[in-house]
């Protein structure tokens, strides 16, 4: 019986702990070495034979192994000076942290964060009164409303309104009460409802929504407020409920909302919000577009149609946006290639590259998070002293913070060894400006591991268009104080 | 590079096995008696110190005497001074192994 197979089998199964690069060549000594192995046992007995050849193989196990360890050992630790790869990893890291923390604790910001949580639906859409263009929000008459709502190609399948009424208190302030129809919250998709007519009409005064601003300021956030009648302004009201901070999204600062089922009159216009149909051709038009009716006199209103979603953009929509700019602006502001050193014939192994990209990519990982968090932390937590609303000032930082955050991971993997991912110190001037076309002239930069010398051109030339990196031999390592154990193939 | 590298024993042993002309795995394993496990790893520590350096046989030779073709080691001017440094270390050396051999490389 011949149990050749298995120990071809065995020196296979041991090859697989050799190295790749090692591995061909391993295998081929020990099938080599076995054959003669066997060849020398040709005189023993079948079992003493295969005992002897099988004692023979398993030391391919141990031969492996060790070629395994060998290559381990090889290789080349990170740096360990100032400016190390890992103190760079924790530096941003702690970063982070602080604009995270900061996030959280600063109140504006907080605000905005959990202000995102309240989705205005898509398909909502601010109507606005044509001839009234240039207001923030052009009142529509109930003419015009009764107009929209019997129009006779239908854009919306349904209608809410609500008109602002300054009403004076007590004291010297004046609260902005917004006089809203039924079915407004529903079509905002808003946590609060008021109550139903049948209990509203037991107590013969309107009801109320109370913003919890107000709710804080002047009833000192009384947890038993709901159901009861209050006095806000000259008026007697039912308090329905409190809106969370940061629901209300549409245009105007609100203090309570007062049920109003008569909607907007010839003499209060209000703001009209509509909700579009689905086969709404409009939708192909954009976020802005206007449309006319004409009424039962023959009159022409014309109004302009604006999605709601577009005027709110959330904190996530405005970063994403901001990153992408960014990364559009980023070839023209710095070079993008990180000097890889194709004129050097010596490349550093798979494994030191992998770790170098790696570390890129860490870079670039962290330094999301802190544009994000540091942009909000800047543009919320103190919008009073803004010259921009918050909104732009968050576009602004985190394109800013993007785009400088890039060129600065982009400049500094430049500006490391890709042996040990050192900073490269000790910056000198080699050559004169006026030699160019003779020699090069430019920056040399140093590892101080010890593995190699970047050299950076002053004026890119055809022969010396990109930073070059020119590895040091052992011979090097005494004049280092980090020994360069260089594992360069 | 390793003019004062000190060998153990056994890689000593080595050296002046494939130094006598056993000049690849098995025949020094047969020599010295030790197992494979502890032969070839030994000698590829020997070839990474760069004192000895192997080559292989060419496969013509291989093809003519019907066998798959060896890999020999040879000792390096380094390993040549080493192994004088390490039979003065372990003067029992030079017995164990007396006679150097010819073989074909």
């Amino acid at each position: 019986m011949n149990l050749g197979f298995v120990s071809i089998a065995m020196l296979r199964v041991a090859s697989i702990a050799v190295p790749r690069g090692l591995r061909v060549e391993w295998l081929k000594e020990w099938r080599a070495e076995l054959w003669h192995v066997r060849h020398a046992q040709a005189d023993k007995s079948l079992l003493q034979a295969e005992r002897e050849i099988g004692r023979f193989c398993f030391g391919a196990f141990e031969d492996a192994l060790c070629l395994r360890r060998e290559s381990t050992h090889h290789r080349v630790p990170l740096a360990t000076t100032r400016g190390s790869a890992r103190q760079c990893l924790l530096f941003l890291a702690a970063i982070g942290g602080v604009s995270v923390c900061a996030a959280l604790v600063m109140p504006g910001v907080r605000a905005k964060v959990s202000e995102a949580q309240y989705h205005l639906p898509q398909n909502l859409v601010l109507i606005r009164n044509g001839q009234w263009a240039n207001a923030a929000t052009p009142p529509i008459s109930v003419d015009q409303l009764l107009a929209l709502e019997t129009q006779k190609q239908r854009y919306f399948d349904a209608f809410a309104s609500y008109r602002i009424v300054i009403t004076p208190t007590a004291s010297r302030s004046s609260l902005a009460v917004a006089h809203v129809s039924p079915n407004l919250f529903e079509l905002l998709h808003l946590p609060v409802r008021f109550f139903p007519a049948a209990i509203a009409d037991d107590r013969e005064v309107p009801q109320v929504m109370l913003s919890e601003r107000l709710w804080k300021k002047q009833f000192a956030a009384n947890p038993n407020l709901t159901g009861e009648v209050v006095r806000l302004g000259s008026t007697d009201v039912l308090v329905a409920g409190i809106m969370p901070a940061d629901a209300w999204q549409l245009p105007a600062t609100i203090d309570a909302w007062q049920l109003d089922p008569v909607g907007p009159t010839q003499e209060t216009p209000g703001v009209v919000v509509a909700r579009r149909m689905p086969s709404n051709p409009s939708r192909e038009y954009g976020e802005l577009w206007s449309t006319y009716t004409v009424d039962g006199d023959g009159l022409e209103h014309y109004f302009l149609c604006s999605s709601l979603v577009s005027q709110n953009s959330t904190p996530l929509g405005l970063f994403l946006f901001a990153t992408f700019l960014a990364c559009l602006a980023l070839p023209a502001t710095t070079p993008l290639p990180l000097g890889e050193y194709r004129l050097n014939a010596r490349h550093v192994s798979w494994s030191m590259r992998l770790r170098r990209w790696s570390f890129l990519l860490a870079k670039i990982v962290l330094l999301v998070p802190i544009a994000a968090f540091a942009s909000l932390d800047l543009a919320y937590a103190t919008p009073t002293l803004h010259v921009l609303p918050s909104g732009p000032a968050q576009l602004i930082l985190s394109f800013s913070l993007c785009l400088f955050g890039m060129r600065w991971v982009l400049r500094d993997q430049r500006q490391r060894c890709p042996v040990c991912l050192g900073k490269l110190t000790h910056p000198a001037r080699v050559g004169q400006p006026s030699r160019t076309f003779l020699a090069w002239n430019g920056t040399e930069l140093i590892c101080i591991g010890g593995h190699g010398l970047l050299h950076v051109p002053e004026l890119e030339t055809s022969w010396f268009s990109t930073q070059r990196w020119m590895y040091l031999d052992a011979s090097w390592d005494v004049l280092f104080a980090e020994p360069a154990s260089c594992q360069v193939t | 590079m390793a003019t004062e590298t000190k060998l153990s024993h056994t890689a000593a042993m080595i050296l002046q096995v494939v130094d006598a002309g056993y000049v690849y795995g098995f025949s020094v394993m047969e020599k010295t008696g030790l197992p494979s496990g502890t032969v070839y790893p030994a000698m590829r520590r020997l070839e990474r110190d760069e004192l000895i350096k192997s080559n292989w046989e060419a496969q013509s030779i291989a093809d003519a005497e019907q066998r798959p073709p060896r890999k020999y080691y040879k000792l390096t001017r380094a390993g040549k001074v080493t192994l004088e440094a390490s039979r003065k270390r372990y003067p029992l050396l030079a017995h164990l192994v007396p006679a150097a051999q010819e073989e074909p490389v």
